[in-house]
């Protein structure tokens, strides 16, 4: 596709290299180092009274994965899940204990190398809603990627606490 | 050795100390009761060694000290220079007690001493004194003599000018090189603490054809000065200290000429103390100032009861067995590859027959690996004859106490958390059912009261029963009470067994006068609600007159559980068996909707709450309700409405809080056979979020939503 599409097994360059994948028109990137695997849809079980966003819970090689559905947890309307629907699978350090969870997105699409110059980082999008989970704007090409910062994701779509990201 | 190690190091040895503490206080019993003999002392006498050298190795001086002390006293029954007496072993046990606090205090990081020690140290003294008295009248003076001139133990006295040189004699017994020791290493360390002038004494030499170059013949005097207080000497020698005659003595000017004495006749005074108990002797023991702490001698079981070792000793077989069920899983696996791998088409009946044995491998091995975690209940049981023989004697009653199951295993966890109640019941029964010697005699009862403890396992439960011979539960009594504290209306009947069941419920235990008038009650809702948080349950039955069985149900283990497959709209769900007690059909049972206070129905005569789980889970699919699984739980009984049952069967126990959160009403998660994910129900957190706790005022009261 690029130079800039690197293999992902150059190790030295993993740190800057991303995982993009769409929910609707956007794209959207998080640090490849986060992702463990990439699972296809698949059926899951509902959890009592959860939000509207903890789609519910799956079997991952006899952990129990909460599923996260971005659609819904960035306020977006929710969409069928297709045969292009995928599962992230995301490990994210919350107080001291390492968690792993689902994020169900539109599609994957490519992972890139993306230098942290290259990245912009958003101070002024800090005003906005979602700023917090937003760690910058990456330029790829001609297109723009919105590089989330993955731990505040995780922690506020499963602390009780914080289920209303929306204003 | 960084902290980390050190850390790790200290904390086996705490562990260690828990387990030698146990096997004191069971040697002591047997002691008590006359049994054992030579081999019990033994057994003893080398605990009590280790948690010494241990301790002192550790710095736990406090521990180290107290234990020193008890040595002395069993190292003279062990020799045979006094008998096994009961004041003895009562002084042995207070002061394993004593051990026993410090170790808790030093296992919660706290300062590990305890003023009580001094006291119980003194008696210990005394009893070794008196006893050596008793044995050698000429001898009298000579321990008095020990008593004033060697001030040490830590502290120096008035009585001992203050002293920075030491005479050391140092004579290894031939077998301490065999056993691992080398004496020029302990040298070494002496001289490191000061300036030392060594002379070795070769007089023991044998002729060079019989020399044998494994033992050891060599013995040492020694001067030196520097350390100031005798403990630091003795400390290199704690690990000889039975395998080597050792002295050390203050050296100052104005005694010079009576230590040069006592050296020369150093030989009759190695025979006297033949097995060379290390000469730290207290100088403050004075036996009458000593404050008698027997008054607390059941109170430190409650301390103990808290001990939860934080990691496990497995038998070797154990060990080994899984070793071998993880080789066999590793062939059928091979095997399952070159099925799956061959070049000709995959051989479909060789792969189910793979599979088979896949499915075998893997259950064993679950259950193998389930036992690694079972520990016989003999080490819970094991504290009861010394809490039974304490309380016997502080209420006065003839008790006789009989085990049986010790060997029936049971999760570490369960039991651990099982010790408690289990305290708590044998205490309840001794306190409130058994009557003493004289009522038991008009009752025409053997004088005698009778407690039992089985037991044992019943197809995926643990049973254990607490039985006494006791005056039993007199319904009547209960009954009013518990009309009167408004745990059931006046006009409520109630069948004789629902009457015994009040026992357990909250708010009926905290009356003190409970206890007064028919036993039982105090604290028994704390029982039932450990008991059902370990997703086991409990039950009274009683008869007046003739006594009271309390039987309690547990799960074998918190990981695996028997679960009740239910259906609720499009998923399964899993209610613990042990929970529930009935399902009714919705249809054929009267359920009434009380406005205000939500549904009830009928059940057994009562009419308990109903919560819908499909509304309280918000499932957004139909849900017909056409069941009612009736679950215990410590506040009430409910009924759970679902859709179906679907059979019962064996589920693991997976956390939700790993990866997402607690979710109330909700103990876990489970994968079933097709690799879906079921959540396990929380029958008690279900209906206490549902419904007021305190079942006092309007048990059906729904909680504003």
């Amino acid at each position: 596709m690029s130079i800039q599409n690197t293999l992902a097994n150059d190790t030295a360059e993993t740190a800057d290299q991303y995982l993009t994948f769409m929910l609707g028109k956007e794209e959207y990137g998080v640090e490849i180092l986060k992702v463990q695997e990439i699972k296809s849809w698949g059926t899951y079980t509902r959890l009592p009274r959860a939000p509207e966003h903890v789609l519910g819970v799956i079997n991952l090689r006899g952990a129990i994965v909460p599923i996260v559905d971005l659609r819904l947890r960035f306020g977006l309307q929710q969409e069928a899940h297709t045969a292009t629907t995928a599962i992230i699978i995301v490990r994210s350090e919350i107080d001291d204990h390492e968690r792993i969870v689902g994020l169900v997105v539109d599609s994957v699409s490519e992972v890139y190398h993306l230098d942290s110059e290259s990245i912009q980082e958003q101070s002024d999008l800090a005003g906005f809603i979602r700023g917090r989970y937003i760690r910058g704007l990456g330029q790829i090409e001609d297109k723009m990627v919105i590089i989330l910062d993955l731990d505040p994701v995780i922690e506020s779509s499963i602390d009780p606490d914080e289920e209303k990201l929306e204003a | 050795m960084d902290d980390d190690d050190l850390i790790e190091l200290k904390t086996m040895f705490l562990d260690e100390c828990l387990e030698n503490i146990e096997l004191l206080e069971q040697g002591l019993m047997r002691m008590l009761e006359g049994e054992g003999g030579a081999e019990t002392v033994n057994d003893v006498f080398r605990a009590a060694h280790s948690i010494k050298g241990g301790a002192a190795t550790f710095d736990f001086i406090a521990m180290s000290q107290l234990t020193h002390y008890m040595e002395t006293l069993l190292d003279e029954m062990r020799s045979g220079n006094r008998p096994v007496n009961g004041p003895d072993v009562d002084l042995l046990l207070v002061a394993l007690d004593l051990v026993q606090s410090i170790l808790e205090a030093a296992r919660n990081g706290e300062d590990a001493d305890h003023e009580e020690r001094a006291a119980v140290q003194a008696q210990l003294q005394a009893s070794v004194d008196a006893g050596s008295a008793a044995a050698n009248p000429s001898n009298i003076g000579e321990a008095e003599d020990q008593n004033t001139a060697s001030g040490i133990d830590g502290t120096i006295t008035d009585s001992v000018p203050v002293t920075s040189s030491w005479r050391i004699g140092f004579a290894p017994k031939p077998d301490l090189i065999k056993l691992g020791n080398e004496p020029l290493l302990l040298l070494r360390e002496l001289a490191r603490l000061g300036e030392l002038t060594l002379s070795v004494n070769t007089d023991a030499l044998p002729d060079w054809s019989d020399y044998d170059p494994a033992q050891c013949y060599l013995s040492w005097n020694a001067t030196l000065t520097g350390p100031d207080e005798q403990s630091k000497i003795a400390e290199i020698f704690d690990w000889v200290d039975t395998e080597c005659d050792l002295k050390i003595e203050a050296l100052s000017a104005s005694d010079d000429s009576s230590q040069i004495s006592s050296q020369q006749d150093s030989g009759q005074q190695d025979k006297d103390d033949s097995s060379a108990s290390p000469p730290i002797v207290s100088a403050k023991a004075k036996p009458n100032d000593a404050k008698a702490p027997d008054t607390k001698s059941t109170e430190p079981r409650q301390t103990r009861n808290k001990s939860e070792s934080s990691s496990i000793r497995i038998a070797t077989d154990k060990i080994d067995q899984l070793i071998n069920l993880v080789g066999e899983l590793v062939i059928t696996q091979s095997m399952l590859t070159r099925v799956g791998f061959s070049n000709d088409s995959v051989d479909l009946d060789e792969l189910r027959e793979r599979l088979t044995d896949l499915e075998h491998n893997t259950r064993d091995l679950q259950e193998s690996v389930m036992q690694v975690r079972m520990l016989p209940l003999s080490s819970a049981f094991s504290r009861f004859p010394r809490l039974v023989r304490d309380l016997s004697r502080k209420l006065d009653k003839d008790v006789e106490l009989v085990l049986e199951g010790g060997t029936t295993e049971l999760d570490k966890t369960v039991l651990e958390r099982m010790i408690d109640p289990l305290v708590h019941l044998v205490r309840n029964a001794l306190d409130h059912g058994l009557e003493n010697a004289t009522q038991r005699a008009a009752a025409g009862k053997p004088k005698t009261g009778r407690l039992e403890i089985n037991a044992r396992q019943e197809s995926g439960s643990i049973i254990i029963e607490i039985i006494d011979d006791g005056k039993g539960i007199d319904c009547d009594v209960i009954l009013s009470k518990a009309i009167d504290k408004g745990v059931v209306s006046a006009d409520e009947t109630l069948s004789e067994e629902q009457i015994q069941q009040l026992i357990f419920a909250p708010g009926f235990s905290t009356a003190e006068t409970v206890s007064d008038v028919s036993g039982r009650g105090v604290g028994m809702d704390v029982v039932k609600r450990n008991i059902l948080d370990l997703s086991g349950r409990v039950a009274v039955r009683s008869t007046l007159g003739t006594g009271t069985t309390i039987k309690i149900e547990l799960p074998l283990s918190l990981a695996i559980m028997e679960g009740q497959l239910v259906r609720l709209a499009d998923q399964l769900y899993v209610i613990p068996i042990l929970s529930i007690i009935e399902t009714l059909e919705t249809t054929k049972t009267e359920v009434s909707d009380v406005p205000g206070y939500g549904e009830v129905c009928l059940f057994r005569g009562t009419y308990i709450p109903i919560i819908r789980l499909a509304e309280r889970f918000e499932v957004d699919q139909p849900s017909t309700g056409a069941l009612i699984v009736i679950v215990d739980t410590p506040g009430m009984q409910a009924g759970l409405l679902v859709d179906a049952v679907d059979g019962q069967q064996q589920v693991v126990v997976k956390p939700l809080v790993s990866n997402y959160r607690k979710v109330p009403g909700l103990a876990g998660a489970t994968i079933m056979s097709d690799g879906s994910v079921s959540l396990i129900l929380d029958p008690s957190a279900i209906v206490a979020t549902e419904f007021a706790p305190e079942g006092s005022d309007a048990p059906l009261i729904k909680q504003a939503a």
